[in-house]
């Protein structure tokens, strides 16, 4: 891991990869999750759906178990497959809170936000992500994403020291916030 | 030509010095230096610096107001930022399982506390980036580790308050920039290395301004009395030789140099001065005069500075050490030269004195000691403020972080023996008011009964628990918890477990110690057992306790300058007449210490010491050559060296030199307005 992220910071290349991409209003999209590594017992598969406005976060679990969760800043909601909704204890969303704020700006693949958050590197199809000290991101060293042809968001992988995360999307609908 | 060949041969030596000298290294903030004179209080405090409690090395930034470009600044010089507070796994505190009351066991073991949790499990399980929080669930998956460190949680300073590392050398370029920095922003920022910053900076500006002035205006002196471009040569190679000599002796001995033993080798001018003037002009009518006088002026300097090399306190020691060789290395200078030196003629000094009975000598030594009783003895307490630089901004910032870190119960820590039961000694001494347990971890401490009353619960139903959780996370795909059993816990378990960002218990000096803050009202003093360990209370203390050693060493001192002077003059009358100054000395410290509100430090103490070296010299040559006219004017040049040096020091940033140099040059004043202006009269 130190090889490659040495590798990847002498990459240093302008970060112009994301200039021209226009502000967003709001995404939905198919997300397929899939989790393994030391942690699991088997690889945890997911399908979901994501509705992103800038306000909200909608990450909509179908299945293994249906669940929904809304982030709202910091205050994230759990909603269960028997319609039980609950808020999450403000203790537990630290860690998750990091991340959530980079997955809100990487679906809206803001770029101010995202430097913010993150040492860049682009290598022509994608973004390598690494999260600053400063950030507090917990137990996420590397996120790379991979972009279409149409610049849009293709495979987001989180990279954690005992879990990948690999999310792929399909149906991306993006919104500009200028066409809203 | 031997004098030309001596004068090449030691520019030769100088050069080779001011080159070897390019490799002695710096120590900037005399703190450092600092340690107790206790074996087990001083390894004490440096396993607990080394465990992370102190502050080296470190630089501490508030998050408000949020200054990017100076984060930026420390970044590039090298610093990184590390936790405040290192995190704890919460699954650590399973095992202390036992201190949780039966009832709260009871409530986290109810099945629907076991179902609200192994339901988080596929909430979280659902989400991106929760492994850290799955993990945490795995391994504490009763909950019992999390309810225990809920129950008293570490204390944590300010959470506004930012951390950062250096695993470099001090770099004093980039301090500098940074303190530039700081200094124009409003941030607020702390750190053992912006203290050594300014401590250096200070020793720079008196290296360079005090020393100029020291040594344009000994030259000129000398110039203005001798006329002789000899004595002006000799002077100012010798002191450039002794100088070098000096600082490569102290890092011989050391392996670095305080910077301001630098500043002080300003001092050197004076003291080889007075050998240059002694050994000089040596026609003497009564050579054994001569020979007392030049022993008394140079003995009683080198006794003085002897004295000193007993002290704990490294400047002290350094000061000392660089003195000794620095005078050694300008009487090894001087050797080849010997011969116009003691050739060269004094103008003589004729001063109309008056003759001071025994029975007024005696009386002037009862005036000074009452007054010294009316006035008051200072008090001998030495606060780390008085001992180095601290501007006014660093003061605010260090308070400003303090306060913080009171908040947090990490400020103000002492240590006691642990003994068998460490968490009964702190209760007791709790009890007394000593220290505050609010924040403790002896607070979770239960009775073996209490805790066996939880034990026999998590007995009975933790094993049920236990399935329900495991079923749940090998629903979510994730591994099954293993089974754990709990035990009693002993009360230095307890302590160990809880060892971040304070180690409350630890090892030194083949002693367990036990660890707690100060309680806000509670006198140190009046626990003789609890030793300080935070910085400014530890150096504070450290200092103090040097300062009274300085004291005994300075007493032992004027009984070694007293046999010495005894045994030189043979009269006892000559001896009390030598001694007198300083009792009117010590008077006058007194009064200035009342009316400016000082307390007595270490450097004072020094001070004493240094007064006792030189200015004794004064009286004692005038008594033993008879107030000769020449030796006076010997007196005289040498005496108003030591005033123009020590009078220069006075003003230095440093306060360890200012000390210094106010407590000589008022010592030196006295003693030599006394030599020339009263001589002993004879015994009927």
């Amino acid at each position: 891991m130190t090889a490659l992220l040495w590798v990847l910071l002498a990459q240093s290349q302008p970060n112009d990869f994301l200039v021209g991409i226009q502000a967003t209003q709001k995404v939905h999209a198919e997300v397929a999750m899939l989790k393994e590594g030391a942690l699991w017992a088997r690889p945890y598969a997911s399908k979901v759906v994501l509705d992103w406005t800038p306000q909200e976060i909608r990450w909509e679990t179908l299945a293994p178990v249906r669940s929904l969760v809304e982030i709202e800043g910091a205050r994230i909601a759990v909603t269960d497959a028997r319609g039980r909704r609950r808020v999450l204890p403000a203790q537990s969303t630290p860690p998750l809170g990091g991340l959530l704020g980079a997955l809100d700006a990487l679906v809206a693949l803001d770029q101010s936000k995202l430097e913010q958050l993150f040492d860049i590197r682009t290598d022509g199809s994608g973004l390598t992500l690494i999260p600053k000290p400063t950030v507090g991101m917990v137990g996420i060293s590397l996120i790379e994403v991979r972009l279409n042809a149409a610049r849009e968001i293709q495979t987001v992988v989180l990279h954690a020291p005992r879990e990948t995360t690999r999310l792929t999307f399909t149906k991306v609908e993006r919104i500009p916030a200028a066409a809203h | 030509m031997r004098s030309r060949l001596a004068t090449l041969a030691s520019i030769v030596v100088l050069g080779g010095l001011a080159w070897l000298s390019r490799f002695v290294v710096l120590d900037q903030d005399p703190i450092h230096a600092l340690e107790s004179p206790n074996p087990v209080h001083a390894e004490l405090f440096q396993r607990v610096s080394q465990a992370g409690q102190g502050f080296e090395r470190r630089l501490f930034l508030a998050r408000k107001p949020s200054y990017p470009s100076l984060e930026a600044m420390m970044r590039r010089s090298g610093y990184k930022e590390v936790p405040l507070v290192p995190a704890i796994a919460l699954a650590d505190f399973a095992h202390l399982a036992a201190l949780l009351d039966a009832k709260e066991v009871q409530a986290l073991l109810a099945p629907e506390a076991i179902e609200e949790r192994a339901q988080s499990v596929s909430d979280f399980a659902a989400l991106p980036g929760s492994e850290a929080i799955l993990e945490a669930i795995g391994s504490d998956p009763l909950g019992l580790g999390a309810a225990v460190a809920k129950k008293l949680a570490p204390p944590s300073a300010d959470a506004s308050v930012r951390a950062f590392a250096r695993d470099g050398p001090f770099d004093f370029a980039a301090m500098h920039a940074l303190h530039e920095a700081f200094e124009r922003s409003t941030a607020h920022l702390v750190g053992s290395d912006l203290f050594a910053y300014e401590n250096e900076r200070a020793a720079r500006s008196d290296i360079a301004i005090i020393g100029s002035v020291t040594t344009v205006l000994n030259l000129l002196l000398f110039w203005f009395v001798t006329r002789r471009w000899l004595f002006v040569g000799l002077l100012t190679l010798g002191s450039a030789i002794s100088y070098l000599v000096s600082q490569l002796a102290v890092f011989a001995v050391f392996g670095g140099v305080q910077a301001v033993v630098l500043a002080y080798a300003s001092t050197f001018l004076s003291f080889n001065n007075e050998t240059l003037v002694h050994l000089s002009d040596g026609a003497h009518a009564n050579q054994k005069a001569r020979r007392l006088g030049l022993l008394s002026a140079i003995g009683t300097t080198y006794i003085g500075f002897l004295a000193l090399l007993f002290a704990h306190s490294t400047v002290i020691r350094q000061m000392a050490i660089a003195s000794l060789a620095g005078m050694l290395a300008f009487l090894l200078f001087l050797l080849p030269f010997l011969g116009p030196i003691v050739s060269a003629k004094l103008p003589p000094l004729k001063v109309r004195g008056k003759s001071i009975s025994t029975m007024r000598m005696v009386t002037l030594v009862i005036v000074s000691c009452t007054t010294i009783a009316i006035v008051g003895i200072p008090s001998i307490e030495t606060d780390i403020r008085g001992f180095r630089v601290e501007s006014s901004r660093l003061a605010k910032e260090a308070a400003f972080f303090d306060a913080r870190l009171a908040r947090a119960s990490l400020a103000d820590l002492v240590a006691t023996p642990a003994g068998t039961a460490p968490i009964d000694i702190l209760r007791t001494f709790a009890d007394q008011g000593a220290v505050d347990l609010s924040h403790h971890p002896a607070r979770l401490w239960r009775s073996r009964e209490a805790q066996e009353e939880t034990l026999a619960l998590l007995r009975r139903e933790g094993g049920g628990a236990l399935e329900r959780m495991a079923s749940a996370l090998e629903a979510a795909g994730l591994h099954a918890p293993q089974a754990r059993t709990f035990q009693a816990v002993e009360q230095v378990e307890l302590l160990k477990t809880f060892s971040t960002p304070i180690r409350w218990f630890l090892a030194a000096a083949g002693t367990n110690f036990v660890v707690a803050p100060l309680a806000r009202e509670a006198v140190i003093s009046h626990w003789p057992s609890l030793i300080p360990i935070s910085p400014r209370r530890y150096f504070g203390g450290v200092l103090t306790v040097l300062s009274q050693e300085m004291l005994v060493l300075f007493a032992l001192g004027m009984a070694a300058m007293a046999i010495y002077l005894l045994a030189l003059h043979r009269s006892l009358l000559r001896v009390g007449y030598v001694f007198t100054p300083l009792f009117l000395f010590g008077a006058s410290f007194a009064l200035y210490a009342r009316v400016s509100g000082i307390a007595l430090n270490l450097m004072h103490v020094m001070g004493f010491s240094l007064v006792i070296g030189l200015a004794l010299d004064y009286t004692s040559i005038a008594a033993s050559s008879g107030h000769s006219p020449k030796e006076l004017s010997k007196v005289a040049l040498t005496g108003a060296s030591t005033l123009i040096t020590f009078g220069a020091l006075s003003f230095a940033q440093s306060p360890v030199l200012k000390d210094l140099g106010i407590t000589v040059t008022l010592g030196c004043g006295i003693a030599l307005l006394f030599a020339l202006f009263f001589r002993p009269k004879a015994p009927e």
